[in-house]
């Protein structure tokens, strides 16, 4: 604020320069809105669309589209309060473009009428005492158009009138500035900005402090100009600048030590010396070039005051030409390379041409040394060649100079540029010339359509305007390329990285994307402080999302995934404030998830403010993404009979790397409901991530938030399927919706009947969803295998006081459906529900709980029910059967479980499932009976009557299945862990031998497979051997 | 009366200006700016002399930018401004220009054979020319003026050239007497430089990175000085890089680019090269091809180092299957540096 106000003040050149400055940053915003086709942008980018579109000089386009944003639905409300100012701000631009007085006139009226709508209309607003200075502005700018008329008409009246709109902007000014005091003088003085409300205030009393310097600063000026339309010398112009040098020095006084004062300080020497008062003046600029020379604000505000010293050194009342060289010189050390070529180091360089010419005149009239004279004035001719060869202002000046110091005439006219400041200026002036030439082109395509694309006229005036179009694009592109080879130590960094962002903006535009991404991630690299600095990661991103949209190798998209994932990362890091960070952010989650980089959608979901309104969408998209990956990890595993290519030698790690994963989608997901909007869209994006939010929660035994999840008021899909949302009538998500809410009411059961009542409904409409067929039947079987678990890991992990009650709970549940049901589905849940719930209270293998036992009892009895059935078909008996006989060696009846096995294996020998579980039974009996192990090993029987086969032959007959491996390796460890129990109970030479066997047997398994070290069996071999060796 | 007196001032400093610098004066231009005027009585392979008004300077050819004489023909003075500027084509026009015989001051007579050959050597090295005859004419000027203040240049150039037509035992000769005779550390390095590249053209990678480990270590006195071992770091880089550790080598080349300041065209052309290189060792051809896009965008004013880029550009695009693409950096490199050992490898 305090640098924008000093920047009104400087003097007319000044003024220029910066203004110039101005547009080009302008200019940057507007190009971005006017050719930038990036998704990056959702909002409606207002304010720097008018800029473009003022900046480009399409005025008339300005206005309508302020008209249409009064009734648009894209503007915010704020926006639509600063449509008058903006309007006005246009107009006063417009006219600023108008060649007739009356027709500029009539235009600044309006613009002042809007001007004074938006204050009368927005006391309150922010921008209320800026828009009032604006009007003083509009006053002013209607004295500078009566300077004008001066110069060709009735001076004396339009001066006149000129001086009166003068004195009467200062009047409103300090009517402003009372005002202003006023507001600041109600503020407490003590603020705390701990508080909230205290930190509000805070921030408005530097807004009033800043707006009352700005009026200062802006009367002290217009009195400046107004001394200008005296003649100089005469007693007004005197008065007139005594008063703005007065106005300048209580500026200085009150805020003498923030650079705003100290501009005053320069502006109040300014005034002095075009009073003539010299010495005065000097003495003001000496104020400032005793300054440190840091931070840059300070130099370059040295700079410009040595620019002024140097007028006044040379003035012909000082004559200080010694000073001047002295000073300037030293000057031009300090400076940095970078800056020399900057309008005031040119300037000063010009009176440093100046001052040695004078020094040369001094050395001859006192007759001195010629070699003296020479070196004075190749000095001065070399300074002036130096400034000449610049494209600029004091271009003519320093030219003329030289050339009358001897230099030879340098060439001007239409050659080929030499210098990099010549070559950017071809490629602007063609950069101008691209707007209105595609302008020209869309209007005549207009043309050409309404015609119905048969006027030959209009044809052949769009191709010669695409031909136009085409010759300025290149002639700009090819004039900023060549400025690149003309780069130098003392090119100006500022223009350097402009002229380095149109190079990248013109790529872009020629559809060169891996080029602009080139120079557009450089220069935001290495220019982030600038204004081209962001302009350009911008054009980049935008470049390397189409690379990554128009790559045909979609398997080998790590470069352009890289760039975008990187250069996102680096733009919200470096310009964290700017509504672009957020929103790239926000559009780097999908291009990142969708890709299947989870890990980079992660980090850039991270990096959005948790505040903001994108957040809660990414926070979802990352948990869907990462959920997907936990699930194919765990598929490929589930799938895989050998190790993986990519698992480590510890899969242990890969276990927790998995839970980590499911965790860390988790808590995304969790955090993205929480953050959920009021009134969130209802999609099938935000419904099936509700969905898998739920399910999430449910893995994680989080049945109470499941149900939040699920019967979410706007979001939820319970909620929605009650309401009979057309989501609802997804027959994939309502079926998915119902098994969820299934899970989450029966994890939910308390004492209480609610959660009862629900998870009874839900299963009548799941089974009415899903149908009685049989593929039905297998679909509800499924469901009821996953509810047992489910069961079975919520008493796992309850607390031990708690585990008996809801067991009971579950209890009463069963027993209720399995006295409602005979489907013969619902009762084999039943039976495993039972299993899970002893299951769940049997963490101890020596003893069996009472309460384990009596829940293993009643499985078995609905299993015995269940086979009584006489519909059931022989391969669901056959099932049943070695479910009993496991609920049977659970129950610690290993005899009946071992008939049971036997009769199931006389029938299909070959089941190796049911081998395994035959030989997992014995391997259990023989902690309770020790004659087992060597049965375990060795099998049931002889010969061709060994019906149950025992580790040894299902290792052997597993050995050549890559598919079984995962049997294979269990059968050989637990032949030797049984070989080990064995040993123990034995002494001597045969005890010897069994160790022998199980550690050679361990040991030929991982010589024989070396892929094993890459298993879940590694540690458990090592382990084993290790036991087997300290009993040896 | 103010006009007046302007006037009166401006005459007077026009007889002045026209008693101090004459037609007839030669002119030593510095590196640093500024020009000494008189008249020059020798030279040597490290000094100029000038005599002006009774007094003697003498000028390291070290802070010459060039050396123009008061009495030379047009041509030599127009055809030695392009040839420094690069413009080859027209310089070898003006030079050819000039009568060799009307010439009988010593001095320019072996300039101007000196701007011929270089004329010919540099038009042989970029758009194309016959480079053995280039090799020739240098060579003869050498023998011809042993003491010349062009002497280090002449032995660069001859390096250069034989570089381009593969001859690496001679390369190193010309380069190594450089590093021999020059007493400036500047030149010097610049000469190691030159032969750690020749070294990396035959594929000796391993002594390359000892001869840019060893200019490292040199002690600089000067900006310039610390600016070649700038290089020479880079190119340490990009042999680890091929020998070692590839990511070390794009680390470090990434530090200079970030350290640096960009306005120095050649310096940053040659970091994005050498970046394109480790990229390309590391097999991975998109990023090496955006590496050495930044040399043909921004820091290609350097023909060798722009021509080297170019010639990976058109491979690289072709490895990604963008033929049209391929063919027009390749069309480039051959129309612009058709004379470039890149256009032909």
């Amino acid at each position: 604020m305090e640098g924008s106000a000093v920047n009104r003040l400087a003097g007319r050149q000044h003024q220029k320069r910066r203004i110039h400055q101005t547009w080009l940053g302008l200019w940057i915003a507007g190009l971005l809105v006017c050719f930038h086709d990036s998704p990056i942008n959702a909002e409606e980018p207002f304010v720097p669309f008018l800029d473009g579109l003022r900046q480009r000089g399409y005025f008339e386009v300005a206005l309508d589209y302020l008209s249409d944003m009064e009734s648009s639905p894209l503007a915010s409300p704020s926006q639509r309060t600063l449509i008058p100012l903006e309007r006005a701000l246009t107009l006063v631009a417009y006219s600023r473009t108008q060649r007739d007085i009356e027709r500029r006139l009539q235009i600044l009226g309006q613009g002042e009428k809007q001007l004074q709508q938006f204050v009368n209309s927005q006391s309150q607003h922010p921008k209320a005492f800026a828009a009032r200075s604006e009007l003083a502005n509009m006053i002013v700018e209607r004295a500078r158009i009566n300077l004008e008329q001066a110069k060709s008409d009735d001076s004396k009246r339009f001066v006149q009138q000129a001086r009166k709109q003068f004195l009467r902007a200062i009047e409103e000014l300090e009517k402003l500035r009372s005002v202003v005091a006023e507001q600041l003088d109600t503020l407490p003085k003590v603020l705390d900005t701990r508080d909230r409300k205290e930190a509000a205030l805070a921030q408005r009393r530097t807004q009033l402090r800043a707006d009352n310097l700005q009026t200062e600063l802006l009367a002290a000026a217009i009195r400046e100009e107004l001394a200008g339309t005296f003649d100089i010398g005469s007693t007004e112009h005197q008065e007139q600048l005594a008063a703005a040098a007065s106005q300048y020095d209580g500026i200085y006084k009150d805020y003498r030590s923030r650079l705003a004062g100290l501009y005053a300080r320069m502006y109040q020497g300014r005034c002095n010396a075009q009073m003539g008062k010299t010495k005065d003046a000097l003495a003001y600029y000496g104020d400032l070039l005793d300054q440190p020379n840091e931070p840059e604000d300070m130099q370059r505000l040295k700079t410009e005051a040595l620019r002024l010293a140097m007028d006044c050194w040379l003035s012909p009342n000082e004559r200080k030409y010694l000073e001047a060289i002295k000073r300037a010189n030293r000057w031009m050390e300090i400076v940095p390379r970078r800056s020399q070529r900057g309008a005031d180091m040119l300037a000063i360089r010009l009176s440093l041409a100046r001052a040695y010419q004078m020094q040369a005149e001094d050395f001859s009239r006192r007759g001195m040394n010629a070699s003296m004279i020479t070196q004075s004035l190749l000095a001065a001719r070399e300074n002036a060649e130096f400034v000449a060869s610049e494209e600029g202002p004091l271009r003519e000046s320093s030219q003329a100079l030289a050339e009358e110091l001897g230099s030879q005439r340098l060439e001007t006219g239409p050659t080929e540029p030499t210098t990099f400041a010549e070559a950017t200026q071809v490629g602007r002036t063609a950069l101008d010339q691209i707007g209105p030439a595609n302008g020209r082109v869309l209007q005549l395509q207009k043309q050409l359509r309404a015609s119905g694309g048969d006027d030959q006229s209009v044809r052949d005036q769009l191709a010669t305007a695409f031909k136009e179009l085409d010759t300025q694009k290149t002639t700009a592109l090819e004039s900023y390329k060549l400025a690149m080879a003309m780069v130098d130590s003392t090119t100006p960094p500022t223009d350097l990285a402009l002229a380095r962002y149109f190079l990248c903006y013109l790529h872009y535009l020629n559809g060169d994307h891996m080029r602009a991404a080139a120079v557009g991630e450089f220069v935001a690299r290495n220019y982030p402080g600038s204004d081209a600095g962001l302009a350009c990661a911008k054009i980049a991103l935008v470049c390397y999302n189409a690379l990554l949209d128009s790559e045909s190798d979609r398997s080998d998209l790590q470069f352009e995934l890289a760039r975008v994932f990187e250069l996102t990362r680096f733009l919200a890091k470096t310009w964290p404030k700017s509504p672009d960070a957020v929103q790239v952010l926000a559009a780097g989650v999908p291009t990142m998830a969708n890709a299947g980089e989870y890990e980079r959608a992660r980090v850039l979901t991270e990096l959005i403010p948790e505040n903001a309104p994108e957040r809660w969408r990414a926070d979802f998209i990352t948990g869907q993404a990462i959920r997907r990956e936990y699930f194919e990890q765990k598929t490929k595993r589930e799938s895989a009979t050998e190790p993986l290519d990519d698992e480590s030698v510890d899969p242990q790690k890969h276990l927790a790397d998995s839970s980590h994963l499911a965790d860390s989608s988790r808590e995304f997901l969790l955090n993205g409901f929480r953050r959920l909007p009021d009134n969130p869209t209802v999609d099938r994006f935000n419904v099936s991530t509700m969905l898998l939010t739920a399910e999430a929660l449910l893995d994680n035994a989080q049945s109470d938030l499941a149900v939040e999840v699920l019967e979410h008021p706007e979001l939820g899909p319970m909620t929605l399927i009650d309401a009979n949302d057309p989501f609802a009538t997804d027959p994939l998500l309502y079926r998915q919706a119902l098994q969820l809410a299934l899970r989450a009411y029966v994890g939910s059961i308390d004492e209480s009947d609610a959660m009862l009542d629900k998870a009874r409904a839900t299963m009548l409409s799941l089974r009415n969803a899903i149908g009685v067929d049989e593929e039905g039947k297998q679909q509800m079987l499924a469901v009821y295998v996953q509810l047992a678990r489910s069961i079975e890991q919520q008493i796992r992990s309850a607390e031990d006081n708690d585990k008996e009650r809801l067991s009971k709970v579950f209890e009463s549940f069963l027993t209720e459906l399995a006295g409602e049901s005979s489907d013969s589905g619902v009762l084999l849940w039943v039976a495993d529900t039972y299993v899970s719930l002893g299951s769940g209270l049997d963490e101890d293998p020596e003893t069996l709980p009472p309460m384990a036992k009596q829940y293993f009892s009643q499985a078995a009895t609905a299993l015995q029910n269940l086979l009584s059935q006489s519909s059931l078909d022989a391969a669901l008996k056959t099932q049943i059967r070695a479910r009993l006989a496991t609920v049977k060696s659970l129950q610690q009846d290993y005899a009946g479980a071992l008939n049971d096995y036997e009769q199931l294996l006389s029938a299909q020998p070959n089941a190796v499932n049911v081998q395994v579980e035959a030989a997992r039974t014995l391997g259990r009996w023989g902690k309770a009976d020790p004659e087992q192990w060597e049965r375990a090993i060795r099998g049931v029987g002889t010969g061709s009557s060994r019906t149950i086969w025992g580790w040894a032959k299902i290792a052997s007959a597993t050995m050549s299945h890559k598919e079984l491996r995962g049997t294979f390796y269990e059968a050989r460890y637990e032949a030797a862990r049984c070989g080990l129990e064995r040993a123990k109970t034995l002494s001597g030479a045969e005890r010897e031998r069994s160790l022998a066997e199980a550690s050679r047997t361990l040991r030929t398994t991982r010589t024989l497979y070396p892929a094993l070290a890459e298993t879940k069996w590694a540690p458990l071999y090592s382990s084993l051997e290790k036991q087997i060796d300290a009993l040896r | 009366m103010r006009c007046v007196s302007r006037c009166l001032m401006a005459v007077g400093l026009s007889i002045m200006t026209l008693s101090v610098v004459t037609a007839e004066d030669d002119q030593v231009f510095l590196i640093r700016g500024g020009v000494v005027r008189g008249t020059i009585s020798t030279v040597s392979q490290t000094e100029v002399t000038v005599n002006s008004s009774g007094q003697t300077q003498n000028v390291s050819v070290a802070e010459i930018r060039l050396v123009s004489f008061g009495d030379e023909p047009v041509g030599l003075r127009e055809g030695r401004s392009r040839a420094i500027s690069g413009k080859f084509a027209q310089a070898q026009t003006d030079l050819q220009r000039v009568d060799a015989s009307s010439v009988s001051k010593p001095l320019i007579k072996s300039d101007l054979s000196f701007y011929l050959a270089l004329v010919d050597a540099r038009t042989a090295l970029t758009t194309g020319g016959d480079k053995a005859a280039a090799s020739q004419s240098m060579l003869t000027f050498v023998r011809s003026a042993p003491k010349s203040h062009h002497f280090f240049e002449a032995a660069e150039v001859l390096g250069d050239l034989a570089v381009a037509q593969g001859d690496h035992a001679s390369a190193a000769r010309y380069y190594g007497s450089i590093v021999s005779k020059a007493p400036w550390p500047e030149f010097k390095l610049r000469a190691s430089l030159l032969e750690a590249r020749a070294l990396i053209d035959q594929g000796n990678v391993a002594d390359a990175k000892t001869k840019y480990e060893s200019m490292a270590r040199l002690t600089a006195p000067s900006s310039e000085a610390k600016r070649l071992q700038l290089f020479a770091k880079i190119g340490r880089a990009r042999c680890i890089a091929e020998t070692e550790d590839q990511q070390a080598g794009i680390e470090a080349i990434q530090k200079i680019i970030q350290d640096y300041d960009s306005t120095d065209i050649e310096l940053f052309g040659r970091a994005y090269n050498a970046l394109g290189d480790c990229y390309r060792v590391a097999e991975k051809p998109k990023d090496a091809l955006m590496a050495y896009l930044h040399v043909d965008v921004l820091f290609y004013a350097e023909p060798t180092v722009h021509a080297e880029s170019l010639y990976w550009i058109s491979q690289l695009w072709q490895q990604i299957g963008k033929t049209d693409r391929a063919a027009a950096a390749k069309n480039l490199l051959t129309e612009r540096y058709g004379g470039s050992r890149w256009a032909s490898p």
